[in-house]
């Protein structure tokens, strides 16, 4: 599709647009050292699309940090009602790491078992994406998700101030319909590869081919990286629940006081977590830190790889970043790659 | 039949109370649940048998500890409420000195007519079937267990750190807003209270089963605090150990 231009003010003049029609979050600036969140657009000054990296992805619109599943009311004939709750929602502001992120979980969360609350979510959300420019701790360049090519209705490319626009959809076309915009030049357009290009040329990088990946972790089983670094882990599980691609979750039954009516919801839950692997007996199959350290990278770079055929993280470096012992999964699968004389 | 629920406090501030007297909107729907037998700041009654207890406070004096082991034979179930009774709280920071060096430091002279030993939690005089965490503790925390036990449950509360609950709400991590925290090797439970609200949490809810002690201290001196300030920080609410009772 044509590559159209717009101004700061049309990007003002589109979000005040899709605000008129509905629900909108982009990110927003907050106190302490570069962070930012995606949070609901009350005014689009506040918005902030020139920034890193947002504490959470804007997976918690799909995926809520806590969600109903079931309502129910107990009596002679006990009532039971599946909940789910979707509304429409405009995503602005979203990178391509996110937008991978978002794609890869339509595929884990609709695979033999589709969740219908995923599904109603996702078919509500449309995606504006902007470009970014990595900082220190992103390695989008290493896992091949700099760019993608799904997963939005638009893309915005900053240029000299300007904006590139990608239209993508026809949810996307209709989004620009009274935007003023003009075509692309072929300067621009030749701006745009060269800036995806640039954006590539990380420091930060794993010492293989991101596809190769699977195979080097079949001999990573016994390395004694993963001790080493679980050393310092904290199981905290914030690498889990800032990541992009984790999806797992707990679900619990929470009856009113009353203990005539409750609802089944589900929580967030992050296998670095102690108890994440406990069964109803004691037993945990995950008892150490390196046990479960070891596990979440065999999630992301192993199983779910192989099963889907692309890496279970974006590269986005919110797990480092976040993590105040500051493991980091590149530094991890270059100490691997070396300790087994894998390094290419 | 519904259960006979008796609260007692030892040594502490009674504000775990309060914050039961505090579920204003629920209360009624508790004494749905339970019978309130005895409760010094909510009821003017007294009885000699009950079946749960709930005990806030540390065990502090010779008396304290004949009235516990006395509610212990009384009760089927003991659950200990509050920091001062479950981790011993800041009772706990005057097991450092000595008994009459304490005495003189609060009262001088007049200090040598009370009766104080060293702070402990209840556990660590009797036997304690749950331990609901927290200064004060949590409303809603409290509710789920008085719920649960109603069920027939055992109530399920976390064993791991407050990140999880600051990660889930999205508040920047206190340790990006250039102050400290202890919450990476805290029990969560609380909703992560303290970093909502613009502080570090100082570790009321004690520390998770396993937490990664050394690594939290080199957090901490990463973020310039001296080791007697770090050694502070895991004092604060947790400096309760049975070396102190030697």
């Amino acid at each position: 599709m044509a590559l159209q231009v717009i101004g700061c003010e049309a990007v003002t003049q589109l979000l005040e647009k899709l605000m008129a029609e509905g629900r909108v979050v982009a990110p927003h600036q907050r106190e302490g050292n570069k962070q930012w969140v995606f949070e609901d657009v009350k005014d689009p000054c506040d918005v902030c699309l020139d920034y890193t990296s947002t504490i959470l992805p804007p997976k918690k619109y799909a995926f809520p940090p806590k969600e109903k599943l079931l309502h129910y009311e107990l009596a002679d004939r006990p009532k039971m009602e599946a909940v789910i709750e979707a509304e429409p929602l405009v995503i602005f502001g979203a990178h391509p790491c996110d937008i991978y992120g978002l794609n890869a979980l339509d595929k884990a969360l609709c695979d033999q078992k589709v969740d219908p609350n995923w599904v109603a979510r996702r078919a509500q959300i449309r995606i504006v994406g902007v470009d970014c420019e990595p900082d220190e701790y992103c390695f989008c360049g290493s896992m091949g998700t700099a760019s993608v090519s799904t997963g939005y209705d638009l893309f915005l490319t900053p240029l000299n101030g300007d904006y590139v626009v990608e239209v993508a959809t026809p949810a996307g076309e209709a989004m620009m319909e009274g935007i003023p915009a003009r075509e692309a030049s072929a300067e621009e357009i030749a701006a745009v590869k060269k800036r995806l290009e640039t954006k590539l040329r990380q420091e930060r990088k794993i010492n293989c081919d991101v596809n190769s990946l699977p195979l080097h972790f079949s001999g990573f089983e016994k390395s004694p990286v993963w001790a080493e670094v679980a050393e310092k882990c904290y199981s905290c599980g914030t690498c889990n629940l800032t990541c992009p691609t984790c999806f797992c979750f707990d679900v619990l039954d929470e009856m009113d006081l009353s203990l005539h009516s409750g609802n089944r919801e589900r929580e967030w839950d992050g296998c670095m977590l102690e108890e994440f692997a406990q069964v109803g007996s004691g037993e945990n199959f995950r008892e150490e830190r390196e046990d479960r350290l070891k596990h979440r990278f065999f999630r992301k770079y192993s199983y779910l790889f192989t099963k889907y055929g692309e890496p279970y993280c974006c590269g986005c470096g919110r797990c480092v970043r976040q993590c105040l012992v500051h493991i980091d999964p590149v530094d991890t699968i270059n100490r691997l790659l070396a300790h087994s004389g894998k390094e290419a | 039949m519904k259960p006979r629920v008796a609260m007692f406090a030892f040594t502490c501030c009674e504000g775990c109370g309060l914050a039961v007297i505090e579920c204003e909107n629920e209360l009624l729907d508790v004494l749905n649940l339970i019978d309130l037998v005895e409760w010094r700041e909510g009821l003017s009654e007294k009885a000699e048998e009950y079946d749960i207890a709930l005990v806030e406070g540390s065990i502090s004096t010779h008396a304290d500890e004949k009235k516990i082991k006395e509610i212990r034979e009384k009760a089927k179930v003991l659950v200990a409420i509050g920091a001062c009774a479950t981790t011993g709280g800041l009772n706990a920071l005057k097991n450092r000195y000595g008994m009459h060096e304490v005495k003189q430091m609060v009262y001088g002279k007049a200090g040598e007519q009370f009766d104080t030993i060293p702070a402990r939690p209840l556990r660590a005089v009797v036997p304690v079937d749950l331990e609901l965490h927290g200064c004060p503790i949590d409303r809603t925390e409290f509710l789920r267990v008085v719920r649960d036990v109603a069920l027939g449950k055992t109530p399920k509360l976390p064993d791991y750190p407050l990140c999880v609950e600051c990660k889930k709400k999205e508040n920047v991590c206190v340790f990006f807003r250039g102050m400290t925290c202890m919450g990476p090797v805290v029990r969560a439970g609380c909703g992560a209270i303290c970093p909502t609200f613009g502080d570090g949490c100082e570790g009321c809810r004690g520390l998770v089963s396993n937490p990664n002690e050394n690594a939290h201290k080199e957090t901490l001196a990463e973020h310039g605090l001296t080791v007697t300030e770090v050694l502070q920080h895991f004092d604060m609410f947790n400096s309760y150990t049975e070396d102190h009772l030697a």
